[in-house]
């Protein structure tokens, strides 16, 4: 691997990340608690692949200037006669020649100067090309009806801590749509009785032209997601899959008296479109 | 021969140059085409989306703890004189392994961190047997993922004290055992490197840091890159109704929830949360899901891969698995009864 390559590599995969944070895109991804933690290493690659250009140019003008001098030693030396240019070719090829041999000791490092360090034994390096390409030319977006199909519709125990206070506020409530469900199925709707409730989220159409108002839970990044799922009874419109909606509406009792079965329902009022959230997940 | 080699030099100078120019072409094109086959993949929304997001979530998320570890052992390398652990840890494996397993605690990062820390000490003269132990410990028994843990499951003091036994005992059993049948060419060119020449050309502490960070973070990334592939084929491939119908059987209930832990390779900080939202699992189970994960997974074999070699990975990844799930059994186990 050339060193130039790996700190254009470092450049981009710096910017990639600051403007991952600096466009929001990122909560796509991980968790608001990231956000410092990457711009932090964004700035670092940056500085390590600027640096990393510094250096070589230094160094190389470094190279040019013993060359140069060991020609005109050999001019000197031998008189005019002497042909310099296969000197030039001399000096390049002991270059080469130590390269090579760094190359095949496969990262034997003997000199943490040398050019070794760039060598990177295994090609896999490369494989640095695969996200930026992704992130730079069509960011993913967040999970959406494929990733909460492949999960429960079912609602997880909740751990012991989880309480459910009375909702506060005038109707309708606003609540994440874990904390709905959990209430619904884990509580049997005890606190939901009689209130108006207002939940987000995006389509996940199920059999039998039912849909589920889906939000997914992510702690750390995407791939520990698991979605949440309650079903919308009497839609007032229709809906297209993967669509964020706002659902207004109360709480009916799910067809299943087993926490471990139920799916959590509501009833709703009203249904309307809305723009995906800077945040989509819980 | 210098005429030989010298028309050799000349045509690989010129076969770089071409190379460098195919390469940019390569790009341009890759860039073009790649950018409206990938929206019609993504904009579909289906399983290609899904693994393009859970790749690059698995990628952006372990970059941060990347640099950690790359700077820390980037440190080690340039800043720690050559004498120093070797002073301050005891010189006897036996004795060495629990001292570095116990040092975990003090790394708080993930299992991306920790790889190629413990490659550096290695090569920092640290018996490597100890080095090991510190790399499995340091992801599973640091404060950060002790109070995530504590987090996740409220109320339950057993699984962080259960977590934190089993994942200790895994790390000093597996030094214990390296110390005693490991071979030192596993460790690939760890072992065979030299230290700088101290006589050699005269090179700055923060340049030696600077390349070394540079170098590990290029290389180890790479792997991470393969890790996070495989992990997001895995976690849009299997079926999700395999994982729930084993939950009620004892023993394949653990097996189960502990190869789960190795493919879906989440990051030693956030799996007590998934463990514990597996709520039909038995407790064991859930714990050998925290012990396994930080130790064995698909990213971190790509990890060790890189940073040691082939053979390295192919023996210690099964010998971590098997010590792991047997300490998160018996530990799972004396929490139930306690």
């Amino acid at each position: 691997m050339r060193r130039e390559v790996q700190a254009v590599v470092y450049i981009v995969l710096g910017a990639v990340l600051l403007k991952l944070v600096i466009s929001g895109e990122y909560l796509n991804y991980v968790q608001t608690l990231l956000k410092w933690p990457l711009v932090a290493t964004g700035v670092l690659l940056i500085a390590l692949g600027v640096l990393g250009f510094l250096r070589d140019w230094r160094g190389r003008a470094a190279i040019e200037r013993t060359r140069l001098r060991s020609a005109e030693a050999r001019v000197r030396t031998h008189g005019p006669g002497a042909v310099p240019v296969l000197d030039i070719d001399d000096a390049h090829e002991a270059d080469v020649g130590a390269e090579d041999e760094h190359d095949h000791a496969d990262g034997l490092r003997t000199d943490p100067a040398g050019h070794e360090h760039t060598g990177d034994g295994h090609g896999v390096g490369w494989l640095w090309v695969l996200p930026i390409f992704v992130l730079v030319l069509v960011p993913p977006p967040a999970l959406g009806s494929f990733a909460a199909e492949r999960g429960a519709v079912t609602v997880p125990k909740p751990p012991k801590s989880v309480t459910y206070s009375a909702l506060r506020g005038a109707d309708p409530v606003e609540l994440e749509v874990h904390d709905y469900a959990q209430r619904a199925v884990w509580d049997g709707g005890r606190t939901l009785t009689g209130r108006t409730v207002e939940l987000s989220g995006f389509v996940t159409p199920h059999s039998g032209g039912t849909w589920y108002l889906t939000r997914m839970k992510v702690n750390c990044c995407a791939a520990d997601a698991r979605p949440f799922q309650v079903q919308v009874v009497d839609s007032p419109v229709r809906v297209t899959r993967d669509a964020w909606v706002k659902v207004v509406g109360t709480w009916t009792p799910s067809t299943s008296s087993d926490p471990w079965k139920a799916v959590p329902l509501l009833k709703a009022a009203s249904v309307n479109a809305i723009p995906a959230p800077a945040q989509p997940y819980e | 021969m210098s005429s030989r080699s010298s028309v050799r030099t000349r045509t690989d100078a010129t076969e770089s140059h071409s190379g460098e120019i195919a390469l940019l072409i390569a790009a341009i094109v890759a860039v073009l085409i790649g950018r409206q086959v990938l929206s019609l993949l993504i904009g579909g929304r289906g399983g290609v989306a899904t693994w393009t997001t859970v790749f690059c979530a698995i990628v952006v998320q372990a970059l941060p703890f990347l640099m950690l570890g790359v700077v820390l052992s980037g440190a080690i390398t340039a800043f720690v004189p050559p004498r120093f652990f070797s002073a301050i840890l005891p010189r006897r494996a036996a004795l060495a392994v629990p001292v570095a397993g116990a040092a975990g605690a003090l790394l708080p990062g993930c299992e991306c961190a920790s790889v190629p820390v413990a490659g550096r000490l290695i090569e920092r003269g640290v018996v490597p047997a100890a080095a090991l132990a510190f790399l499995l410990s340091a992801p599973a028994i640091n404060p950060i993922v002790l109070v995530s843990t504590a987090v996740a499951f409220p109320g339950q003091p057993g699984m962080v004290v259960g977590r934190f036994v089993a994942s200790l005992a895994t790390a000093v059993l597996v030094g214990w055992l390296w110390a005693r049948f490991g071979r030192p060419e596993w460790l690939g060119r760890y072992v065979t490197r030299r230290l700088p020449d101290p006589d050699g050309p005269a090179v700055s502490k923060f340049e030696t840091f600077r390349l070394a960070v540079a170098h590990d973070f290029f290389e180890a990334g790479g792997f991470l890159i393969i890790g996070a592939a495989a992990a997001a084929t895995m976690n849009v491939v299997i079926p999700p109704d395999w994982i729930t119908t084993v939950a009620g059987i004892p023993v394949l209930s653990i097996l189960v929830l502990a190869a789960l832990a190795v493919v879906l390779s989440i990051c030693s900080e956030a799996d007590a949360f998934v463990a514990a939202s597996l709520t039909g699992f038995p407790l064991p189970a859930q714990l050998a899901f925290m012990v396994v994960g930080p130790v064995v997974d698909l990213k971190l074999i790509a990890l060790q891969t890189g940073t040691f070699s082939r053979a390295f990975a192919t023996r210690f990844a099964p010998l971590t698995f098997v010590v792991a799930v047997a300490a998160a059994t018996v530990t799972g186990l004396l929490i139930g009864v306690a």
